[in-house]
């Protein structure tokens, strides 16, 4: 590599690494201080390229993410199990699919039945189901993505549940699957105490209030209607005062 | 098909890794914040509606940075020439650690903004994407010599104007 051949290059790739290049870079008296400029320079640019992204850009990516996926369930309207169930029994005609998904529920009995499977989520522990999910979407302790009243309406509405006046503070709402398939709410309420998570899970009932305590979170699930209403945030400040606004907002039909 | 808790968690991944490389993209393709942010979210979510054909993670910043050009071009080029073409760099950047906030950089910024869009293009897929010169060429379907040219005076364009403002 000559001279110009190397001003040529180092302009449009500093950083080459082609041994000629590296070779020429190291031997030249004169190329090697312009390469070492154009670098200097190169680091500038990089500098001035980067601009800052929003804090919580990430945060509302995966929140847009979450309300796309539920409302792709939503219009496909029927949940995994039930096309599962469409699939085995709505489409006689197919014998060769029935027979594969037959094959298949057997395979999954067996596979729970010795053991290699550790946990059917359908029987988990209400109290690990909502630390699951909890942990899963905490990014949405970071949006900001107050949903209009009429819009949250229809979320209660969907597991019969009303909203009889404004929550204030809401800063994330959305219908939610949890971890086992069930359907309920997911909210996050700002308070003067910190941000709470609140999931109203319709069609489980607990039968007593319990503490809940993961991973840095502290709250409590609480009967509620016909189903339980869990309510967490950090250290667990937030929970009494979200849960109070939840209470007094929301009714069962 | 992949089930959707996984689907989620590599979504999730992809997400943490390349957002801020995709509106950094984003940004110079469109030198406006509030559309380099629409345009992250409409690539990020094209990218979850099509995760199962991501095979290989190593290729996630290609794949976006592919799906980013493309949304740019569909809908955002046309809106883009109703705009004042002037970009408000004070508003590019909260005063953060990582953002050079002197005059020089300021400068070049301006500079960047100026560049004829074929230059700009691929000093920026080069700088922010990593990208080899070859790679480039793939991403805007040109050959690799002409990449190096507009690599070179791209380069050479924005040391101009920093050494006249020196001088």
């Amino acid at each position: 590599m000559n001279c110009q051949e190397f001003e040529q290059r180092v302009w449009a790739e500093p950083h080459c690494d082609e041994p000629g290049f590296v070779e020429h870079m190291q031997s030249c008296p004169d190329c090697g201080p312009l390469a070492a400029e154009v670098r200097a320079f190169d680091g500038q640019i990089g500098a001035a390229l980067r601009v800052d992204c929003p804090d919580d850009l990430a945060a509302r990516i995966r929140a847009r993410q979450v309300l796309l996926a539920d409302r792709d369930r939503e219009s496909n309207g029927r949940s995994p199990w039930q096309r599962f169930r469409d699939l085995l029994l709505g489409q006689r005609s197919d014998w060769v699919a029935a027979y594969a998904v037959a094959a298949t529920v057997l395979l999954v009995v067996g596979v729970l039945y010795t053991g290699v499977v550790d946990e059917d989520p359908r029987l988990m522990p209400i109290d690990r189901l909502v630390a699951e999910h909890t942990l899963n979407e905490r990014y949405l302790l970071d949006v900001d993505m107050p949903m209009p009243r009429d819009e949250m309406a229809e979320i209660f509405g969907h597991f019969g549940a009303q909203l009889v006046s404004d929550i204030d503070g809401v800063t994330f709402a959305n219908g939610c699957v949890l971890e086992n398939g069930i359907k309920g709410a997911h909210l996050v309420l700002d308070t003067p105490q910190g941000k709470a998570i609140v999931l109203m899970i319709p069609s489980r009932r607990v039968d007593d209030a319990q503490a809940l305590r993961f991973a840095g979170f502290e709250g409590r699930i609480a009967p509620y209607g016909q189903g339980s209403l869990a309510v967490i945030s950090e250290q667990g400040s937030a929970v009494a005062p979200a849960e109070a606004r939840i209470r007094e907002a929301v009714r069962w039909l | 098909m992949p089930d959707e808790h996984d689907a989620r968690v590599r979504f999730n991944r992809i997400v943490s890794e390349y957002s801020q490389d995709v509106f950094r993209y984003a940004f110079w393709l469109c030198r406006d914040r509030t559309m380099a942010e629409e345009l992250s979210q409409e690539t990020f979510l094209r990218a979850w509606k099509a995760i199962d054909s991501l095979d290989d993670e190593k290729a996630a910043k290609s794949w976006l940075f592919t799906i980013v050009r493309r949304e740019n071009a569909r809908q955002y080029e046309r809106k883009r020439l109703d705009m004042v073409d002037d970009v408000d760099f004070e508003r590019v950047g909260a005063p953060r650690e990582e953002y050079d906030t002197s005059t020089e950089a300021f400068v070049l910024r301006r500079a960047l903004e100026a560049l004829p869009e074929e230059y700009r293009e691929p000093l920026v897929l080069q700088v922010i994407g990593g990208y080899s010169t070859e790679e480039i060429a793939e991403q805007m379907g040109i050959k690799a010599g002409a990449v190096m040219t507009r690599l070179f005076r791209a380069r050479k364009k924005l040391r101009e104007v920093l050494g006249e403002r020196e001088e």
